[in-house]
């Protein structure tokens, strides 16, 4: 074990010599001449590992929707996810932009045509996180602190397996909104691969595609015996909050026949730990682990 | 002319087809329910006795299912209905339900309640529901006081006044969307029109404005028909002409937005409808506005019943909007095609 630890130390300092090239999600080859020292992130969890990495001080520009951690309120605005000014970010004269897949080709285009370096992520599934922490990580020429932070990420995740091994039920979930359009994720997303590692069973299982958007039919046939709804930054009330979700959906027609609903097992979960593809999914995961198997967590958070 | 089937013999035959495919719609989609369990659970129900299915299949069969195959007939008879008025008032082919901005007024306040969040409560409904139709009614008043003027108001007026209006809500829609682009998703859902998840308080929301509106829209079909025949025409037989156009209007109006606050935006079945109608039934109002409601319900019924035998195959919910179209006009298109003189 010692052995193999000292091997990745010596690859990782082996990475750290610039100029630098690694091939990106998009399948595009980024050389950086140097460690980058003025980064701009064109999504929420992009922003998220970069600070996570410590890098937050060469974060120069961020979209709209980066609210994570607070220090981001003082950083520029490129605008947002879909929409940014491709000016406002040349305006601030990045050596790095961290793009993600969903943001405009076409924009990236007019970037690398202005001599920026555009790397792009696109985590699909659980195990593509640390993966691009540690790429990230030595992309900026800290490929230590990229080991640290995916070894903590994979133990954490580790933590939480671990604790619902001890569960001796595994109780079907439906991940989604209430409302329709009932998207759920399916297998190959990395919510589903969440909800699985928690100890409950997608109701989406069966289906071969990322998101699925089911009918409220479906939903009642399929019988969910845990509804999790992901909201955005919802705060220390949550108790409160299911409470309400829940008397409203013991009123709706459908939903009220469900096990879940008839049972009480209502959750709303902070979305921003769910749905963003960086570190702070292992949080989420812990969440989500809470919800589905309390029996497994007897302390409180 | 004398080729003309009866009027009852149309009737009769729509409505037919409207009950097998109500009572097939029954028994397809998920659970696995068959024909003969779906009778038992009808006859049980019909005469008030315990029924013996599982309470989450009674639930799937009566409170999702059942509304959402009233709730496309209504929809349908009530985009339809309003289309054959709006073609007939405005002497234009190309009028529809939403015409005089109603779509573009409902879409506005359905994407500011779902983008901001509000959660007003009209009856039993909430959501976007009630915002819409104030909405979509209040852009028709808007449009008609800005087009009228003393002695009546002309439909060429109400046309350029709709339009123009319409195309300022739009911006503002778009504007809405832009600015709040993380709720895009269900807006767009919403936008393009549907059944999903809807139960019986839109049924009976959408109920009484349909019965208004039908029984108002039968006492003026004579007086419609001499409008036909121009204004001044009609007036010289003794049809209170302002009177009629206002009430068809309204009426029509309000059974679109009606029709677009319990179900989005569906566009194209209130255009297409009356024009097949028309092709089979001929222009007297009489007989095209009843033809026309039924048609309406039976094209909404066929196309959700589709997207529901579709989604084990595409794992979506296809919005009804565009079935509608690809349902219509293939079949609009061969009766035209058909037509003998020019």
């Amino acid at each position: 074990m010692r052995a193999l630890l000292f091997l990745l130390i010596c690859t990782a300092a082996a990475a750290q010599t610039f100029p630098l090239t690694r091939t990106d999600a998009l399948g595009r080859k980024v050389t950086l001449p140097a460690p980058p020292r003025r980064i701009v992130t064109l999504a929420p969890s992009n922003t998220e590992l970069i600070f996570a990495l410590g890098l937050g001080d060469r974060c120069v520009g961020v979209t709209n929707y980066c609210d994570y951690p607070p220090e981001v309120k003082n950083i520029a605005r490129v605008g947002g996810y879909a929409n940014m000014s491709v000016e406002q970010i040349a305006a601030l004269s990045p050596d790095l932009v961290l793009a993600v897949y969903g943001n405009p080709d076409w924009m990236l285009a007019r970037l690398r045509e202005l001599s920026i370096p555009v790397f792009g992520l696109n985590p699909q599934r659980l195990a593509d996180v640390p993966r691009d922490i540690v790429l990230v990580a030595e992309l900026c020429g800290v490929a230590t602190a990229g080991q640290e932070l995916a070894a903590a990420f994979n133990a954490a995740i580790a933590a939480v397996t671990t604790a619902v091994a001890a569960a001796t039920t595994r109780p079907r979930v439906y991940f989604g909104a209430w409302d329709p359009p009932f998207f759920s994720p399916g297998p190959g997303s990395f919510i589903y691969d969440m909800v699985e590692l928690a100890g409950g069973e997608n109701l989406t299982r069966g289906y071969g595609k990322n998101w699925i958007s089911l009918s409220l039919e479906e939903i009642v046939e399929r019988d969910p015996e845990i509804v999790i709804h992901g909201l955005e930054g919802i705060p220390t009330t949550a108790e409160q909050d299911n409470a309400e979700a829940l008397a409203m959906l013991r009123r709706r027609a459908g939903w009220r026949a469900t096990t879940a609903v008839r049972t009480g097992r209502v959750y709303l979960l902070n979305d921003n730990l769910l749905q963003r593809p960086g570190p702070r999914l292992a949080e989420g995961l812990r969440a989500l682990a809470r919800a589905i198997h309390p029996e497994c967590f007897p302390t409180p958070p | 002319m004398s080729r003309r089937p009866s009027l009852a013999m149309v009737l009769a035959v729509e409505a037919m087809l409207l009950v097998v495919m109500a009572v097939f719609s029954l028994c397809v989609g998920p659970g696995d329910l068959s024909p003969a369990t779906v009778s038992a659970s009808i006859k049980s129900v019909l005469s008030g006795e315990g029924d013996a299915l599982p309470p989450r299949m009674h639930e799937l069969l009566w409170n999702l299912r059942a509304p959402r195959i009233v709730l496309a007939m209504l929809v349908g008879a009530a985009l339809a209905g309003a289309g054959a008025l709006m073609q007939g008032l405005f002497q234009n082919p190309l009028a529809c339900p939403f015409t005089t901005g109603v779509s573009s007024g409902a879409a506005l306040g359905a994407i500011i309640a779902i983008s901001f969040h509000l959660n007003w409560s009209w009856g039993a409904l909430s959501g976007a529901t009630p915002i819409a139709f104030l909405f979509g009614a209040g852009t028709v008043l808007l449009v008609y006081a800005v087009a009228w003027r003393p002695g009546g108001v002309s439909v060429y007026t109400l046309l350029l006044v709709g339009f123009a209006l319409s195309g300022m809500l739009s911006a503002i829609s778009s504007f809405v969307m832009i600015v709040k682009s993380q709720d895009l998703q269900s807006v767009l859902f919403w936008l393009l029109g549907g059944f999903s998840a809807r139960n019986w308080d839109h049924v009976f929301t959408l109920l009484p404005w349909l019965a208004v509106g039908i029984v108002l829209m039968m006492m003026y079909a004579r007086p419609l028909n001499a409008i036909l025949l121009g204004d001044e025409s009609a007036g010289w037989i003794g049809v209170e002409v302002e009177r009629t156009k206002r009430v068809l209007l309204f009426v029509a109006a309000m059974l679109a937005s009606a029709a677009v606050a319990v179900s989005g935006v569906i566009g194209f079945a209130g255009i297409i409808v009356p024009h097949i109608t028309r092709l089979i039934v001929g222009p007297d109002h009489r007989r095209l506005l009843p033809a026309s409601l039924l048609g309406g319900a039976i094209l909404l019924l066929a196309s959700d019943t589709l997207i529901r035998l579709a989604f084990p195959i595409v794992a979506q919910e296809i919005p009804v909007g565009i079935v509608t179209s690809l349902l219509g006009v293939p079949f609009f298109l061969y009766l035209i095609s058909r037509r003998t003189r020019p």
